[in-house]
Formats: C-alpha cells, sequence, structure tokens
C-alpha cells in the first residue's frame, strides 16, 4: 500500500502493513497541570498520573512511520488505495528505488480477438481415439470446443464441453474413424500470448488478468487454468492433473481450478537433473498469504471465481526468485487493494533454476473430458504484463542487406525475408526480435511493403510457405450409365481393368473413383468391358456419373540429386483428390503408370455425417492444407539395399 | 492413437539398389482437382540454416506434364524463387534467419507498413514506431506450429521495371 502525503512532507511514506485506518481508540493519557502545562505527579510513587481517554487515530503504525494524533472527535477519512505493496512500482527485490513500469501488453477484447497478440492452440483440440469427427456431432447443442470472442463481454473465451461419447460410424470409411462410440473423449482450448516476456535482470515482471469462468460442476475431468508459462514446461498458474492431451507449455507460474471448486496455485520447474517437468500444486489451505475463503479471509472478502476478478502473478528471476499471487480485494469503504494470496518462497534454495527459462507466455486454459455434464470455460477480459524499468543492457544488434539489387515491377516479391531461430547452439529460441530501421534505394519510383506472414508448419523450418505454381486438372467427360440403384453399372467404360486394385488412401495401386450427384465416397472393385462394379451403392435414378482416375501425371526430374540422402518436401492442396511420390533412378526414363514410384502423400475422402448419422457428403483427408514430408536415405549396413523414410 | 489426420510414415527398401538417384517428384492428379506451391529442400533443417549448406527449391516448373496445365502466376510468374532463410555466419549467436534468395509473392500476408521512394533515391525509414519490446515483435516457440511466422520486405515498382536494394537493421534480446 502506498499513502502519498506530498501536500504536506517532501517524498512518499511506505505504510507498513501493520497500519490501520481512523478509529477512535481508548488511551491512556497523562494528565497535565493546565495553568504549567507540566506533567502531574502521584506524590505515592513519584509516577505521572495518567487517565483515559478516547482519541481519534487517523493512521497508526511501526517504528518507521510517525502516528498523527488529533483532537477531533470526527475521524479524518484517508484514501487507503493499495494494501499489497507492488514490487514492480517501487523496489528491486525490495530495495527502493525510482523506476517507471515499462507496459509490454495491454489488451482489452471489445472489436474481437487481436491475432497478432493472442495464439490458439492449433489442431489437437479434442480426442476420443481419433481425431475428429462430424461436426454436426461435436458442437450440437452446448457441446462443442471454442477458443472465441464473445462481444457482449467483451471477453476471449476457451470453451469445452465433450460429447458423452464420439460418433458412431457404420462403415469403415478409411478415416480411421471406425467403428466410433469411444467414451475417452478430452477437449482442450487455450489462448496464449504469442509474444513471450521475458524476465530481465534486476526487474520485476508482472502479469495481470481479469477473468471469469465455470464454477461447481464438481466434475473430476474438469480444469481450468490461468497464469503464465514458457514452452519447457515451468509455469506460474492459478489452476488442475497432467495429462498427454494436455498442453502444459513448459515452466510457469498458474492459478488452476479443479472441478469448479478447488482452487490451486501452481508452479512448474524443470528439472534438469532428472530431465522432467516437476509440478508444485499448492492447495487453497497451503496459501501463506490471505486464502479469500469463507472460513478463512483476512480481507473478508471471499472470492467467487463465477464473477469477474483481477489477479495478478509477479515474479523475478535470477534463478533464484519466486513469485508472488495477488487477487484485487475490495474493502469496507469502497475501494481495493492487491492481496497476496501465496508467495512461492523459494529464494536461494535451489540446487538448480527456478526455471529453466524466464520467457513466459500469457495463456487461459480450458479442459474438459467426456461424461461433464456441463462446459468448462474461462473468459479473459482486460489483460497486461508490465516489467519495471526496462533493460537495455542485453540488447544486441543486427542488419541484413541485399548484396546485389533485385529486378522490381509491378507485381509485389519478397526481396528480403527475416524469420527467428528455431535453437540456438542448440537452445531454443525464444529472443524476441525487433526491426528499428529500414534503408532502401530504388531506381525507378517503388512502394516497400514491410509485411508479416505466419509459417503454418514449423519454427525450425527454413522454407515459408507462399504461392508457387499449380497443377491444375479439370473434370473428365460424363458417362451415361445404367443400373443405378445396385453397384453394378452399365455404360461405355474405358478400359479399368488395371485401376480396381489398391488402398483408398491412393498410397498404393490405383482405385478409380466413380463421382456424381450424391455419390459419396465410392470406387471401383471390379471393371469388365461396358460394366463397372462399385464398393458402395449409386443413388437410385442416377443416369450420369464420372470417372476419376490418376491418369494424368506430372514429373519434377531430378529434384533429389545424387548424394542428398535427407531434406524435406513441402507442398500445399488445392481441391480433390491427388498424390505426391518418389520415382527413383528415374534418370532418362519416360513416365508411365508402370513406373516404381513411392506415393508418400495423397488427398483421399472419407464420409461426413450429419449428427443423426445421416450421409450428407465427403470429408476431405487430411484436414490440413499446408503440409510437408521429410525423407531421409539410408544404406544398411551388410547389404547392397537402400532404405528411404518418409515422415509426415 | 489412430486418428482421422492419418499422418503415415512410409519406409520402402530397394533391394539390390544403393544408387537410388536422381529422384524425380510426380504428382498424379484426379478429376477436378489441385495441387500446390511443391517446394524440396536438401538437408536437414539444422542444415540448411548454415549458410552455403542445403538447398530450397521451388518446383516453379514440372518437366513433364500430361492431362495437367500448369499455372505459376500466383507467384509471380515462372521467374520466381523460393524462400530461404539462412543464419549469419558471422554471428552464431544471433536469434535471426535471413532470406536474401526469395523473390515471389505471399500468400495472404499482413501488412505492417508502407514505403515509398522516388526514382534513384536511397532512403532511410525509422521502423521503432512499429516495433519494439512493449510493440510488436518476432518471436518463436520452438518445436512446434505456432511460431509468430517472418517478416519480409516486398518491393513493387511504380511504373517502368528496374531494381530495389535493402537494408534491414534489427535489435535482439
Amino acid at each position: 500500500m502506498t499513502s502519498s502525503f506530498a501536500d504536506g512532507l517532501s517524498g512518499y511514506y511506505q505504510i507498513p502493513e501493520d497500519a490501520s485506518g481512523a478509529e477512535e481508540v481508548l488511551v491512556d493519557a497523562d494528565l497535565i497541570d493546565f495553568g504549567t502545562g507540566a506533567n502531574l505527579i502521584d506524590p505515592a510513587d513519584e509516577e505521572n498520573l495518567t487517565g483515559e481517554t478516547f482519541e481519534s487515530r487517523v493512521l497508526s503504525g511501526g517504528n518507521n512511520i510517525t502516528s498523527l494524533v488529533v483532537t477531533n472527535k470526527s475521524p479524518v477519512s484517508i484514501n487507503v488505495t493499495n494494501r499489497q505493496q507492488s514490487e514492480v512500482d517501487t523496489s528491486l527485490l525490495g530495495i527502493q528505488r525510482s523506476e517507471t513500469a515499462l507496459g509490454l501488453l495491454e489488451n482489452v477484447n471489445i472489436y474481437g480477438i487481436n491475432r497478432k497478440e493472442w495464439g490458439e492452440d492449433a489442431g489437437g483440440r479434442f480426442f476420443y481415439n481419433y481425431f475428429t469427427d462430424p461436426t454436426e456431432w461435436y458442437f450440437r447443442d452446448d457441446y462443442g470446443c471454442f477458443r472465441r470472442h464473445v462481444p457482449a463481454e467483451s471477453a476471449i473465451q476457451a470453451y469445452c464441453y465433450p460429447p458423452p461419447v464420439s460418433f458412431s460410424y457404420d462403415t469403415d470409411d478409411n478415416s480411421g474413424r471406425f467403428p466410433g462410440g469411444f467414451a475417452n473423449g478430452v477437449m482442450n482450448a487455450f489462448w496464449e500470448s504469442k509474444r513471450t516476456f521475458r524476465y530481465q535482470p534486476g526487474r520485476v515482471t508482472g502479469f495481470t488478468f481479469g477473468v471469469r469462468m465455470s464454477t461447481g460442476s464438481n466434475y473430476e475431468g474438469e480444469r481450468i487454468r490461468w497464469g503464465c508459462r514458457n514452452d519447457y514446461g515451468d509455469g506460474y498458474f492459478f489452476q488442475p492433473e497432467t495429462n498427454s492431451f494436455d498442453y502444459s507449455g513448459g515452466d510457469g507460474y498458474y492459478f488452476q481450478l479443479e472441478k469448479g471448486t478447488d482452487l490451486f496455485i501452481i508452479y512448474r520447474r524443470y528439472n534438469p537433473f532428472t530431465e522432467q517437468v516437476e509440478e508444485f500444486k499448492i492447495a487453497r489451505e497451503e496459501w501463506n498469504g490471505d486464502q479469500v475463503s469463507l472460513f478463512n479471509s483476512d480481507t473478508g472478502w471471499v472470492l467467487d471465481l463465477s464473477k469477474v476478478t483481477m489477479f495478478k502473478i509477479e515474479f523475478s528471476w535470477y534463478g533464484a526468485v519466486g513469485a508472488k499471487f495477488l487477487a484485487y480485494v475490495p474493502v469496507d469503504s469502497g475501494e481495493a487493494r492487491w492481496v497476496k494470496l501465496h508467495y512461492v518462497i523459494i529464494e536461494n534454495k535451489l540446487e538448480f533454476p527456478s526455471l529453466r527459462s524466464a520467457f513466459m507466455r500469457m495463456f487461459i486454459q480450458a479442459r474438459n473430458t467426456a461424461g461433464a455434464s456441463s462446459p468448462a470455460f474461462i473468459n479473459l477480459y482486460g489483460s497486461s504484463v508490465y516489467i519495471d524499468g526496462g533493460d537495455r543492457g542485453t540488447v544486441t544488434l543486427g542488419s541484413a542487406a541485399l548484396d546485389v539489387a533485385k529486378n522490381i515491377d509491378t507485381t509485389a516479391r519478397t526481396i528480403l525475408g527475416l524469420q527467428v531461430k528455431g535453437t540456438i547452439n542448440d537452445v531454443e529460441n525464444q529472443k524476441a526480435v525487433y526491426p528499428v530501421g529500414l534503408a532502401a534505394f530504388a531506381s525507378v519510383p517503388a512502394r516497400l511493403d514491410l509485411v508479416l506472414q505466419g509459417n503454418g508448419v514449423r519454427a525450425e523450418e527454413s522454407y515459408f510457405y507462399a504461392n508457387g505454381t499449380n497443377l491444375v486438372r479439370g473434370a473428365s467427360s460424363p458417362i451415361t450409365v445404367s443400373g443405378a440403384g445396385g453397384n453394378v453399372l452399365t455404360g461405355s467404360f474405358p478400359d479399368l481393368s488395371a485401376e480396381v486394385s489398391g488402398t483408398t488412401d491412393y498410397l498404393s495401386g490405383r482405385r478409380v473413383r466413380v463421382t456424381g450427384t450424391n455419390i459419396f465416397n465410392t470406387h471401383l472393385v471390379a471393371a469388365a468391358s461396358g460394366q463397372i462394379v462399385t464398393d458402395r451403392t449409386i443413388p437410385a435414378g442416377t443416369t450420369s456419373i464420372r470417372l476419376s482416375r490418376f491418369d494424368a501425371y506430372a514429373v519434377a526430374s531430378g529434384v533429389i540429386p545424387s548424394g542428398v540422402v535427407s531434406g524435406t518436401v513441402f507442398f500445399n492442396d488445392g481441391g480433390g483428390q491427388w498424390r505426391l511420390g518418389a520415382w527413383t533412378q528415374s534418370s532418362g526414363q519416360s513416365y508411365s503408370s508402370a513406373e516404381d514410384v513411392v506415393w508418400f502423400a495423397s488427398k483421399f475422402t472419407g464420409l461426413n455425417y450429419d449428427k443423426n448419422g445421416n450421409e450428407i457428403g465427403e470429408q476431405r483427408i487430411p484436414y490440413e492444407p499446408y503440409r510437408l514430408v521429410n525423407f531421409a536415405i539410408d544404406f544398411p549396413s551388410g547389404t547392397s539395399n537402400t532404405v528411404i523414410n518418409f515422415t509426415t | 492413437m489412430s486418428n482421422g489426420d492419418l499422418s503415415k510414415d512410409t519406409t520402402v527398401t530397394l533391394t539390390g539398389i544403393t544408387s537410388p538417384w536422381p529422384i524425380s517428384l510426380v504428382a498424379e492428379v484426379m478429376d477436378s482437382s489441385q495441387l500446390n506451391d511443391v517446394v524440396v529442400t536438401l538437408g536437414t533443417a539444422e542444415e540448411r540454416i548454415v549458410p552455403g549448406s542445403g538447398t530450397t527449391t521451388a518446383i516453379s516448373q514440372w518437366s513433364a506434364a500430361s492431362g495437367l496445365s500448369q499455372d505459376s502466376s500466383s507467384a509471380g510468374g515462372t521467374s520466381y524463387v523460393a524462400n530461404k532463410f539462412e543464419a549469419s555466419s558471422s554471428d552464431p549467436l544471433s536469434a535471426v534467419l535471413i532470406d536474401s534468395q526469395g523473390y515471389r509473392t505471399l500468400r495472404s500476408p499482413q501488412r505492417v507498413a508502407t514505403y515509398f521512394i522516388g526514382s534513384g533515391e536511397t532512403k532511410q525509414f525509422d521502423l521503432s514506431n512499429l516495433f519494439g519490446p512493449d510493440k510488436m515483435f518476432i518471436t518463436g516457440r520452438p518445436g512446434t506450429i505456432n511460431n509468430s511466422g517472418a517478416l519480409f520486405v516486398m518491393a513493387t515498382s511504380r511504373a517502368a521495371s528496374g531494381v530495389a536494394s535493402v537494408t534491414l537493421n534489427w535489435e535482439e534480446q
């Protein structure tokens, strides 16, 4: 708490923690002779005579502050604004100093989610035994997994409410989902700042949150977290148990609410000796500050997480410093103040650093499992990150220039790019890079654009997705058929006898698809002159189909030259079905369907259903539009063989 | 876990072959379908960021094609070049990789700022009002797909063709 007496006294006084506000108190006062002003003495023992009287006390305190006493019976009010001292504002680990807090992040969510600031968990949001079910099944009624903006509350929300069982499939559509009906679903949703906020030597970092969340479910599988964490598993957070479906990031400090009732403070750190992340889970009754609970509240205030509540986490590092967890607590006078809930006191007690890395991200997270009777959600309203002062001592400069000027025309093209490394000397890179200057020359009037583009693949890859060459194929001619309503169609067909075997993910063989109105995921299983047999019934009334075949190709010759044993192939789906393969020893040969190609990637289809199990179309698989495949070529010793491995 | 994204690892043994090269990429495409933006990088990801090591090559033209059409107009024409990010040999502790090879259009980039310069001019632009520790900055996320991407300088002539060159200075911490 800081109270200003700047009008009458120079500088500021720090009011001690045991200070109390205005009140009337009964005191033993010395009796004096009004005529002379001298104390009255008891002749029996030569001590001062005293008598009881009421005094109005404005402030009282410890040894370091003068108590001001007035004789006015009316208490003089004081403006108590913050009883909890913020180290960020005034001190360097308790040593007073004058430095202005530097705001690094101030975020409100009135108009939407700032995607430059906030990242969400990408993929893997919900699992049963597999990745996904029909959308209508996952998101019916109140079920679903959302990372969304809530305009009516100016909030960003993480929300999880998994259906009790996954969708049941009647047939195996080659999508990996058959037979379904699993009850082991887990949904996980989080928002996390894209920026990492680094500890700066000698400074204290503060994260503040205004949050509201679901409470009172009493369901074991529900857990909500908010706080800060790094990418190693460290963290300080208000939180609920570790699960393989959890993205827990790394070290950190956070709150954790379990079952909507049990609140914990979590401190996670990486142990370099065991190479495991350790989690210290501090139950509310073990907090060394105010528990703000119904039966144990120093302030008289009881925390209700269903109401919007402000929390703060302050931490320093030096490798040896802990963290404070605070809440903004209202007081009787109509004001509020930061109140310490718990102090993770680990100063100078550790055999290894308190955090492996002090680069922290702000985050909120909700997790729930199948069987829950209500959603788990957390809303984040305002949020901020600040560091007292700012550290310029560790800033380094860099510069990059084009060696040779590049041709430019009226089409905008990249001429210089900057990306961050995945690692520096095998240590994962979490540095912040900020361009400070651009110098440019152009021989003609020119426009320069600074643009950001997300990668969508991996941080460490040196290739960055952009537009390239498209391989395009149109539709084939329709074929008039009869026999619809069954699996045998007659008509005028080309010779398809070599295109009826192989897998329907197209990674082996050469299957023909049948397409047409309301014909879904249908392939040939046999072909003869004037007749084809399909693996699924052709809808009654169908008189025209198309045959979708792998009879169009393109070859990029010699792209993996002699001696190269590793690399990556990147590609981007443009629609439909296709496959990509490696053709070995291809020099000088003409490509034909008889060549031995190792197909390593494809786009194919499964079936799509509504929530009632009715087929409503096809679902293209895999789902990611951008993909990469790594390859490695090996020559096992003692053999004359070559082993090529493709890893998606 | 079997899952719907059906990520697959494919291993093939070529019996009696000790030299599988050259290895060509082949694409086969069905009706009403499209495959885009194929790029091949040689060497591991770690190797490729070492200056002078590895290559990053966009397949801007497929040498033999049947039944398919090729279109590179969205990349700026067949002269486009893949981006390749390399480390600086002079500062191995730098956090930054630089692409000076790339020469192509981008897919839905987020524009941060636009500057204009005249014919034959050299100009310097202060970027500290855009980037800084309390503003935008570029940072990574090790080992995951949520990295914040890259910053590019794109150039466009406002009339006739010409040449342009740029220098980018940054701070890192």
